[in-house]
């Protein structure tokens, strides 16, 4: 039924005061910056095994059940499959490998197989370390976090603080413009409309008839909330500058939890090297 | 007075109706400047990027061609940059880029490269389009807005994706070559009415002109 | 003190023709503390007002001062005003930033780029002078509607304000919450200094003011003190207005003789002749006295009786059993919205499905209009099963109409014409059909059909969306009509022709309507019979009458009761015999009559005036 509420693994920060909960924004957010581009980076069997360890002890950490972990994942799961035999399917191997089976430029190869597993491991590490963080923070960490680190950035001219009240913005209108796509269909379901069906053009138009509307009310809140905003004194300083009632500081667990993040990042970059599949 | 009350007292002002005024305030506070307004426009077409980004079914239209689907996720970039000028349309494109690089399934989508770097240029494109078009027609500079916004996106990613060596050119460019004619048309569209409908919230229209004739309407 | 010297404000800067300015040549001078109210009908100038003394927009002429700042003249001042004054609008929602409540209240002094010490200090205040200190650490988004309000007014206490402009606050909230509000707002303006500004629609909320001012199309119409402007009844009228009811009745007893109350009353308690004591109506809420009630009627019997009797009623259009929903299930986040509903509809009747905020009306709309399947129970349409799978809910959606709690959502066209033949082409009627079905829907809920067929839905006022969103459902020619709180938001006299339209909905043969609200004040005088929940269940069921018999329960729930039968507990504390089972204006007059009869022929009061007439009356 028209329920997407439900379907949104978005922003659902599960407080439960575990170790990864309570480490500062800042150490997540750089651990997982860290570890994305190391994972991005690697291409080696080991290098994966290491990397299944780090996440099994984050999983371990963190007390978060691993079932609604990759609960949230199961949504994804067609397009990943169906990305896998793309995958498999355009490999262009090099001349060397014995194909199993090829027609124009589709082919099917155990090297195409194999590296086609490896890219979708990565895949499921990226969104692993995504979904933690997002499971372990709460948004408002996020964006502090954020707004800490990308300060450097502002001296340089970059409206840095701006972006921070952006994504401030979205989050909190995301759960809000979920319920109101909600409420559309429903009331277009109530007065006979059939979702899922018709020719091109109709879809395009039924599409139109969700987003005018969402749109039109998106508008529409744009003029009250930045009157809102103004009226409580945002932007009155230069730069978009606020202050900060929450002071985020490093614990020695952060720093230590840095430093082992960055041994398993050199660790994994290392294997990557020398290992030679 | 301060950037951010002139940019609403001179929204107002363009409320006023001169035949065809730019729906955007950027004309009367410069394009580039920052002002609260425009944070908020960011942020809340930021927030339509994740809704379309994470709302199973809803961010795209199912083509009838083996391909796949046309996706609509860079409607609100597009719209940040017709409506709020070129900064509105670079962060709303960062944003989507970030969407589409957190939620991809496959993994050249997990490059940043290929799904953060072209979307910058997303709302950029149709801010220039746009506003050099404006003084022709709304429409018209809607709708070609709209059309160079997807074909920036389109033709930009998969220049990444060759660049990158993900795909060959030989191959993927035949692959998607349809998809993103049908991409650039239903931007083109879905862009003319937004925009329209940004227009007449923003001018407070009361009335539509009428387009047919009485007898071949339902109402 | 903020003065407005012949402030002129147009929308459209060149003032084009046939744009009337939104506010014409006012001139106003409200004093540090003090407790002004703002009435006007929609569109009057209410919030073009505020945010010209907020600073967000500035005069095109005249000038506006705020303890001698004008705004205008530079960037310092522009602050200096912001901070000044504070606004609360409408719908928190709109003006809620942060995620939790404590940030949120942070937000204003951050942005003021104070150090931390005093953000922390300014926090701790304003959470205390709102007593929010027990949901500071909660997320916004678990609060209810009230709350949310509470911490937007903390918000802005934060910025420590000399003036708080509050636009329609009350406009969401409902029973002793917004009752709660006002005694805050006026412990603000008493102990603290603050001016109070608070706009509104309900007439009642303001008898304790101490200046009210009227607004009409952009000018200041009359401004003084309640008593003064609630004597001017037809003039307030004739804008749109409205006296509170208890004025009304003050007005009608003392014409027919009664003189011991003055002739303008503002409080129940005038009528038998106490002095108004302003403080003490906004100060303390006492609680409504109800042991003297539940005495004389005996505990309403219907409870079991109707339940079990409609239940059994094969013959009704909806049966529940047992009905249970939960959203987000199978999450983390599960919020159980019906758990347990039994519950029968009979056809052909005006039902009402009464309760509090968050108690599962809205939940029980989608499933009774095939929104939704229900996770467990059954819920039988005209003797179908809708739970098993072979059930279309096309089928249901067919003969169901819905009008939503928030029409802005309801309509989705751009159009009213294209909105209200949205039905009719789904079904692919013929067009000459179709265009005659538009009509017809859009002349039955009072608009006209020319005029509004090519108006854009973005430019109707919150009553001409409800109406346009009611037409729509009336263009499908469905057989039972579903409202959803269609009240909230209205003005006077939006509220009063909506209540006509369902009047006239209800004459109609073969069509069932089914009312969810959160006041009984919207269905007494309409519903056939009412049914209370209470969070997902059945609470109880009974006619309208014997709802009102049942006050402490309501109390309990929250459940607002009519203005009528509100003035009738208030009196009774020292009127006894007086019945408090009044639907309106004219039971109350005469309840009171009775009352006072017996009072006097049992010889308890000295003779009155009135009862002796009232008794020559036939
Ligand atoms: N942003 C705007 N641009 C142009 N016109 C506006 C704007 N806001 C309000 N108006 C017009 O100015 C007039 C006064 O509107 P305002 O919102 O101040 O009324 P109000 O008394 O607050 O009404 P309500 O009770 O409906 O809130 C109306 O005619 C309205 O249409
Ligand atoms: N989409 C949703 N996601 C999660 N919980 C929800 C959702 N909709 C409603 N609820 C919860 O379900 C319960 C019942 O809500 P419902 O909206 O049916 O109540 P209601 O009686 O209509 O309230 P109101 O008077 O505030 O409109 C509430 O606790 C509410 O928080
Ligand atoms: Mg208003
Ligand atoms: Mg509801």
């Amino acid at each position: 039924m028209i329920e997407f509420s439900r379907y949104i693994p978005f922003g659902q920060y599960v407080n439960n005061g575990s170790r990864i909960a309570n480490l500062d924004p800042r150490t997540k957010l750089v651990g997982a910056l860290l570890l994305v581009a190391a994972i991005s980076y690697i291409s080696r069997v080991p290098a994966f095994l290491l990397c299944l360890a780090f996440c099994l002890l984050l999983q371990q950490m963190s007390r978060i059940s691993l079932l609604y972990v990759l609960r949230s994942l199961r949504p994804f799961a067609i397009l990943l499959l169906f990305a896998l035999v793309f995958e498999v399917l355009f490999y262009v191997p090099n001349n060397a490998t014995p194909l199993l089976w090829h027609w124009w430029v589709l082919s099917i190869s155990w090297e195409g197989i194999f590296l086609s597993l490896l890219g979708l491991a990565r895949v499921i590490f990226l969104y692993y370390l995504v979904a933690m963080l997002t499971f372990t923070t709460s948004l408002v960490d996020l964006t502090d976090g954020l707004e800490v680190l990308l300060a450097p950035l502002q001296k340089i001219g970059i409206p840095t603080n701006a972006f921070v009240m952006v994504l401030v913005i979205a989050f909190k209108f995301v759960p809000i413009f979920v319920g109101e796509l909600e409420r559309l269909m429903k009331a277009q379901a109530a007065r006979g409309m059939r979702f899922g069906e018709g020719n091109l053009v109709q879809r395009v138009a039924k599409l139109a008839s969700l987003l005018v509307p969402l749109f039109a009310s998106a508008f529409k809140r744009v003029k009250t909330l930045s009157v809102a905003l103004e009226a409580r004194c945002f932007g009155g300083s230069k730069g978009w500058q606020r202050s900060k009632r929450r002071l985020l500081q490093f614990q020695r667990v952060d720093i230590f939890s840095l430093v082992l993040t960055t041994v398993v990042v050199v660790a994994l970059v290392a294997i990557n090297l020398i290992s030679p599949w | 007075m301060s950037e951010a009350s002139e940019s609403i007292g001179n929204t107002s002002e363009t409320a006023s109706g001169e035949p065809a005024p730019a729906p955007t305030p950027a004309k009367q506070v410069g394009p580039w400047r920052l002002t609260t307004e425009r944070i908020v426009i960011t942020g809340v077409l930021a927030a339509i990027t994740i809704v379309l980004g994470v709302v199973p079914n809803i961010g795209f239209i199912p083509l009838p061609n083996a391909v796949g689907n046309a996706t609509i996720e860079h409607i609100p970039t597009i719209l940040g940059g017709v409506t709020g000028g070129p900064i509105v349309g670079i962060i709303s494109g960062l944003i989507f880029g970030l969407v589409s690089f957190f939620r991809a399934t496959v993994p050249f989508f997990k490059d940043p490269t290929v799904a953060i770097l072209p979307r910058l240029f997303i709302g950029l494109t149709s801010w220039a389009v746009f506003a050099g078009l404006k003084r022709v027609n709304r429409v018209l500079a809607a709708g070609v807005a709209g059309f160079v916004g997807a074909a920036t996106n389109t033709v930009l990613v998969v220049g990444a994706l060759i660049v990158r060596g993900y795909f060959p050119a030989q191959v993927i460019i035949p692959t998607v070559a349809l998809q993103a004619v049908f991409e650039a048309i239903i931007a083109a569209i879905i862009t003319i009415v937004l925009a329209q409908t940004f227009f007449v919230l923003e001018n407070r229209l009361v009335r539509a002109p009428e387009t047919k004739k009485r007898e071949e309407l339902p109402y | 003190m903020i003065e407005l010297t012949n402030v002129t404000f147009n929308y459209s800067a060149q003032g084009e023709e046939g744009i009337p300015p939104a506010l014409h040549d006012v001139n106003l001078r409200i004093r540090e503390g003090e407790l002004v109210a703002i009435i006007g009908h929609n569109g009057s100038g209410k919030s073009t007002l505020t945010r010209l003394v907020a600073a967000i927009l500035h005069p095109q002429r005249g000038s506006i001062l705020v303890d001698g700042l004008n705004a205008a003249a530079g960037e310092e001042n522009l602050w200096a005003v912001r901070q000044r004054v504070g606004v609360v609008f409408q719908n928190p929602d709109d003006q809620l930033i942060a995620s939790t409540v404590i940030d949120e209240i942070a937000f204003g002094p951050e942005n003021l780029t104070l150090p931390r010490q005093e953000i922390e200090e300014r926090v701790r205040e304003a959470l205390a002078l709102l007593e929010l200190e027990p949901y500071a650490q909660m997320a916004l988004s678990e609060l209810s509607i009230s709350l949310k309000q509470r911490v937007a007014i903390a918000g802005v206490l934060a910025m420590r304000p000399r003036y708080l402009l509050l636009d329609e606050p009350t406009a969401m909230v409902s029973g002793h919450t917004a009752r709660q509000l006002l005694r805050t707002l006026s412990r603000l303006a008493r102990s603290q200094g603050i001016a109070v500004i608070h706009i509104t629609h309900f007439m009642h909320e303001i008898t304790s003011f101490e200046r009210v001012i009227v607004m009409d199309a952009g000018r200041v119409l009359m401004d003084g003190a309640p008593a003064e402007i609630f004597a001017r009844v037809a003039e307030l009228q004739a804008v749109g207005l409205d006296v509170p009811m208890v004025t009304h009745l003050g007005r009608r007893l003392f014409a027919q003789g009664w003189t011991r109350a003055p002739e303008v009353v503002l409080a129940p308690s005038q009528l038998l002749g106490q002095a108004f004591d302003p403080a003490a109506e906004t100060a303390e809420l006492a609680p409504p006295d109800f042991s003297r009630g539940q005495r004389e009627f005996a505990e309403a019997p219907a409870n079991q009786g109707i339940e079990t009797q409609t239940t059994s009623d094969e013959r009704a259009l909806f049966v529940l059993k047992d009905l249970v929903y939960t959203h987000q299930r199978d999450t983390p986040f599960a919020q159980p919205a019906l758990q347990g509903l039994t519950l029968a509809l009979p056809a052909r009747r005006f039902i009402a499905l009464v309760g509090p905020g968050g108690s599962g009306k809205s939940t029980l709309v989608d499933l009774l209009a095939g929104l939704l399947r229900p996770h467990g129970g059954t819920l039988l349409f005209d003797g179908a099963d809708t739970g098993v799978a072979s059930f279309k809910l096309e089928r249901l959606r067919a003969r169901v109409g819905v009008v939503f709690q928030s029409p802005e959502l309801q309509i989705f066209e751009e159009t009213v014409g294209k909105d209200v033949s949205f039905g009719p082409r789904q079904k692919k009627v013929p067009l000459a059909e179709s265009r005659r079905l538009v009509q017809e829907s859009l002349e039955a809920v009072g608009l006209s059909y020319e005029d509004y067929r090519t108006r854009y839905t973005y430019a109707l006022s919150g009553g001409q969306k409800r109406r346009v969103a009611i037409a729509g459902v009336l263009a499908l020619q469905p057989e039972v009509i579903i409202f959803d709180e269609p009240m909230a938001g209205l003005d006077p006299r939006g509220r009063a022709e909506l209540f006509k339209l369902l009047q006239t909905l209800k004459q109609r043969d073969n069509l069932t309507i089914i009312y969810a609200t959160g006041s009984l004040k919207d269905v007494i005088e309409l519903a056939d019979s009412i049914h209370v929940l209470e969070r997902g269940r059945l609470a109880f069921s009974g006619a309208p009458r014997d709802m009102l018999r049942r006050a402490e329960a309501l109390h309990s729930l929250d459940i607002a009761l009519p203005e009528a039968a509100q003035i009738a507990l208030s009196l009774r504390a020292s009127l006894p015999a007086l019945r408090t089972d009044v639907v309106d204006l004219e039971e109350l007059v005469s309840a009171f009559h009775q009352a006072q009869n017996a009072e006097a022929s049992s010889g308890e009061m000295l003779d009155s005036p009135l009862s002796a007439r009232v008794r020559e009356e036939p």
